[in-house]
């Protein structure tokens, strides 16, 4: 799983690109939460580079958003495609996620 | 391999060495060989032309003696008048004097009645008289030639018949006195060398085995020869007639000259070389033959002696470089026994030491390091290969519990005709997060769920187990599936630090009214196929167990019709990928969705039909499906009891019949006996009633219930009539009690119930 990350004020934009599946998030998981762990700053994820999202993907993101909302901080999810909007929709968590139409509007809701 | 298999290097190594050494040997004992025949046969020809010369000079050196021993008798003879005893003394002593070559010495005078001739005999010096009338010394050439040519003169060799009679040649000096200024012929001194002395010089020359010299005279006869038989009797120009080789050495020779030539020797029968001098003093010649063969003979010896030297040469070299060549490879041998078992699995065998530090000692060195590699990595390939058997061997344990969590189909189900059910479920991987579960807290309803743990494999295969516990455990206690979403959510969020999460379809059915209460845990939404086609069985947006402690649940209600199928599933089904990545969908998997099917026969083609999609491509994520069809507990028609509204009757019981699979004989009968039970009602009963028909099955009986609130009537306590007393209502009567196995009546208050039981085909 390849992604880049970058810090935007007090907020870390992370852009994961192509599969997020059983496969593949453990190590996005790992790696997510050895560079945020220690600062835990607000998370804003771009996810227009997903192409494809499984329910361990989603997993990812539901740990993420519990721990971070413990915290006090945010996440954010920014531009995902229709069928990873669509997982998240299926499993009915959207409710419990900020969606944003794209980085920008994520970073400028915060 | 061994040292002489022709592939060893062994073997290659030592026959280019050998080749090569071979070869230079070659070309050196050729150069060697023509340089030193040459040098041979210079020395050899050196050697015979050093003993022609030795020979020359001896026979010169008695030709002279004789010479000047005759011009020593021809100064005494001219100092004085001839007086014949003087003469005669000096003639003897000269004769007698040792080591003299000369054979016999005579002074032939015309002037004195004798000629005075002595000469070497038996037992000492014999006289003879030159001038007795037996020989008569004037008519002989040794003496006529130098009479008449007036010098001194050697003659050819001839037979002495003389005094002497043997061979001899003779040196003849005219004498002449000055007397009175007036130069007159006085008389020959001669002196005689005998053929046999000069032989006797000749014979040393003979230096090779078959070589031969001889001499021949200033005319080509032969003086010496080893063929006595041609001594003084024939010439060289008549043997060369015979002999072509010799035609040319004659002439030379002849001609007083010297030299070397070729020639093919008749004495001999040998290639030879001819080497031919004159002899100054007489005009002779000198000739030596040497034979070819032996000239070269040293030539030979030597090339002999060469030869087995360089044999033994070769010998030792070729011993030497296999020796060698040997204890070199020796290691590379032993290397290759040791690779060979190595191969073969023996890694514990101990290498060949090597100690040189040549490229063989390297190479040991890095084998040694290989078989460790080897040896460990084969140790590690085992124990993983141990541990991952194990770890296989568990799987399958933990793949059959699996199944064996899930539950199967309770026989006594078969017998409950409201309602069929199938389910499968088939793991990615050997374990996995979907499952399924159904069973019927009472008689009256069918709780059932799917449900999808997120991830898969091992660690969703755990989760599975627990949530479906928890979840039967839950159910058990309430009918509202909500509640039971609403608990599970909240047990599994109390220790759930991963936020693995699972997707729930529950829901309760009563199988008596076909109420459907169910509830949505973020799964996908089941199918509901009615005779109308099918649509998806939408619910509130609520999200899957086990993450957010805050989640809602919702309850929805759907009443399915008798017939109606729900087909619940998990996203493994529509999530199904061909090799070209492309979906299985929705939209094919409701395609293979029809009414009339049965539960089982739709998960079957809705499995083949994902298994013709994805075409052998491994499937990414579990598969699960549960197909539930609604059979009814029965139709329930309520109708006046008029004549009018017998098609709905009639639309109902086919109804009925179809969505029981019922045989057409059954409907028809059915039929049949349903009309006369209505007729008679609306006939007797009374005016506007209502009239209430029950269709159900049971126990493998089809049972109709009729239920009107008309005047008492028990038809099945009515008499039996005979045929001639058969009216057109007693006939009917007569007709239910025969078609039905079972009649029944009963007056319940107000209402007449009639039931009538008939097993099912």
């Amino acid at each position: 799983m390849q992604f880049t990350e970058k810090q935007v004020g007090d907020a870390m934009v992370i852009s994961p690109q192509g599969r997020l599946d059983a496969t593949t998030s453990p190590g996005f998981e790992r790696a997510v939460l050895e560079k945020a762990a220690s600062v835990q700053p607000h998370l804003v994820f771009d996810l227009s580079g997903i192409e494809y999202l499984s329910s361990a993907g989603l997993r990812v993101f539901a740990l993420v958003q519990k721990k971070w909302s413990a915290a006090g901080k945010r996440v954010v999810l920014c531009a995902p495609q229709p069928q990873v909007l669509k997982v998240f929709d299926l499993a009915g968590f959207t409710g419990f996620f900020q969606f944003a139409g794209s980085v920008q509007e994520g970073l400028g809701g915060e | 391999m061994k040292v002489w298999d022709p592939k060893s290097i062994t073997f290659k190594l030592a026959l280019a060495i050998f080749g090569t050494a071979l070869f230079v040997f070659g070309i050196l004992f050729f150069i060697n060989y023509v340089k030193t025949r040459e040098m041979i046969r210079a020395n050899a020809l050196d050697n015979a032309a050093h003993v022609a010369d030795a020979a020359a000079a001896r026979i010169e050196s008695s030709l002279r003696a004789v010479e000047e021993q005759a011009q020593a008798l021809a100064s005494i003879a001219l100092m004085e008048p001839i007086q014949e005893p003087r003469i005669r003394r000096m003639l003897k002593s000269l004769v007698s004097q040792p080591g003299t070559p000369v054979y016999g010495m005579g002074l032939s005078a015309p002037s004195q009645k004798v000629a005075p001739y002595y000469y070497r005999a038996a037992g000492g010096v014999a006289f003879a008289d030159l001038a007795s009338p037996d020989y008569d010394y004037r008519k002989w050439s040794w003496y006529q030639e130098p009479k008449a040519l007036g010098t001194p003169v050697w003659s050819e060799p001839y037979f002495d018949r003389g005094a002497g009679q043997v061979m001899m040649a003779t040196y003849s000096i005219p004498l002449y006195s000055t007397l009175r200024g007036k130069r007159e012929f006085i008389g020959v001194v001669s002196a005689d060398i005998a053929l046999d002395w000069l032989e006797r010089l000749v014979t040393p020359l003979n230096v090779f085995d078959k070589g031969y010299g001889y001499l021949i005279s200033r005319k080509g006869t032969y003086v010496t020869h080893p063929i006595n038989e041609r001594v003084l009797k024939t010439t060289i120009l008549e043997v060369a007639k015979a002999e072509p080789t010799l035609a040319l050495v004659a002439e030379k020779m002849l001609a007083g000259e010297s030299g070397f030539l070729p020639h093919q020797s008749t004495v001999t029968g040998k290639r030879s070389l001819i080497y031919f001098m004159l002899l100054k003093s007489s005009g002779w010649s000198l000739a030596l033959v040497m034979p070819e063969d032996e000239l070269l003979s040293d030539l030979r010896r030597l090339n002999r002696v060469s030869a087995i030297l360089v044999l033994f040469g070769m010998v030792a070299l070729l011993l030497f470089i296999v020796l060698v060549l040997e204890k070199f490879t020796r290691p590379l041998r032993a290397l290759s026994v040791a690779a060979d078992r190595i191969g073969k699995g023996e890694f514990d065998m101990a290498l060949p030491t090597v100690r040189s530090q040549d490229e063989v000692g390297h190479l040991a060195q890095d084998f040694e390091k290989m078989r460790q590699s080897l040896k460990s990595y084969v140790q590690d390939l085992g124990r993983e290969t141990a541990a991952r058997e194990g770890i296989e061997r568990e799987l399958k344990i933990a793949r059959s519990i699996q199944r064996d969590i899930l539950p199967s189909l309770p026989k006594e189900w078969e017998k409950i005709p409201e309602f069929k059910l199938a389910a499968m479920a088939e793991p990615a991987k050997e374990v996995g997060g979907d499952f399924y579960d159904f069973f019927m807290p009472d008689p009256d309803h069918l709780f059932f769920l799917i449900a999808d743990v997120s991830g898969k494999g091992v660690a969703a295969a755990l989760f599975m187990a627990m949530t479906k516990t928890l979840l039967r455990h839950t159910a058990m206690t309430t009918r509202d599936p909500a509640e039971v979403l609403k608990r599970v959510n909240t047990e599994i969020v109390r220790d759930n630090p991963s936020c693995t999460f699972v997707t729930v379809f529950a829901a309760v059915l009563n199988i008596r009214d076909g109420n459907l209460v169910y509830a949505n845990a973020g799964h996908n939404p089941p199918i509901v196929v009615s005779s109308r086609g099918t649509r998806y069985l939408e619910s509130a947006k609520s999200p899957a167990c086990g993450v957010f402690e805050e989640a809602t649940y919702q309850a929805h209600t759907l009443r399915l019709n008798a017939g109606e199928s729900l087909l619940l599933y998990t996203d493994g089904v529509t999530e199904a990928e061909n090799p070209n990545q492309k979906m299985f969908s929705e939209e094919k998997l409701t395609a293979c969705l029809s009414y009339e099917a049965d539960p089982a026969q739709s998960i079957d083609r809705v499995l083949a039909a994902v298994r013709v999609f994805v075409s052998g491509t491994p499937p990414s994520d579990d598969l699960t499906l549960v197909a539930l069809r609604y059979q009814g507990a029965g139709e329930v028609l309520k109708l006046r009891n008029r004549v009018e509204e017998l098609p709905a009757l009639y639309r109902t019981i086919e109804r009925f019949c179809s969505t029981h699979g019922l045989h057409e004989e059954c409907s028809g009968e059915m039929s049949l006996v349903l009309e006369e039970v209505f007729t008679n009602v609306c006939k007797y009963a009374g005016s506007d009633l209502t009239v209430e028909f029950t269709l159900s099955t049971k126990d493998g009986f089809v049972e109709w219930k009729v239920v009107d609130t008309g005047i008492p009537f028990d038809p099945v306590e009515y008499p039996p009539l005979s045929d001639s007393e058969l009216t057109v209502g007693g006939k009917g009567i007569h007709l239910i009690r025969r078609v039905m196995d079972r009649l029944e009546y009963e007056r319940a208050g107000d209402r007449n119930v009639l039931i009538g039981r008939k097993r099912m085909k």
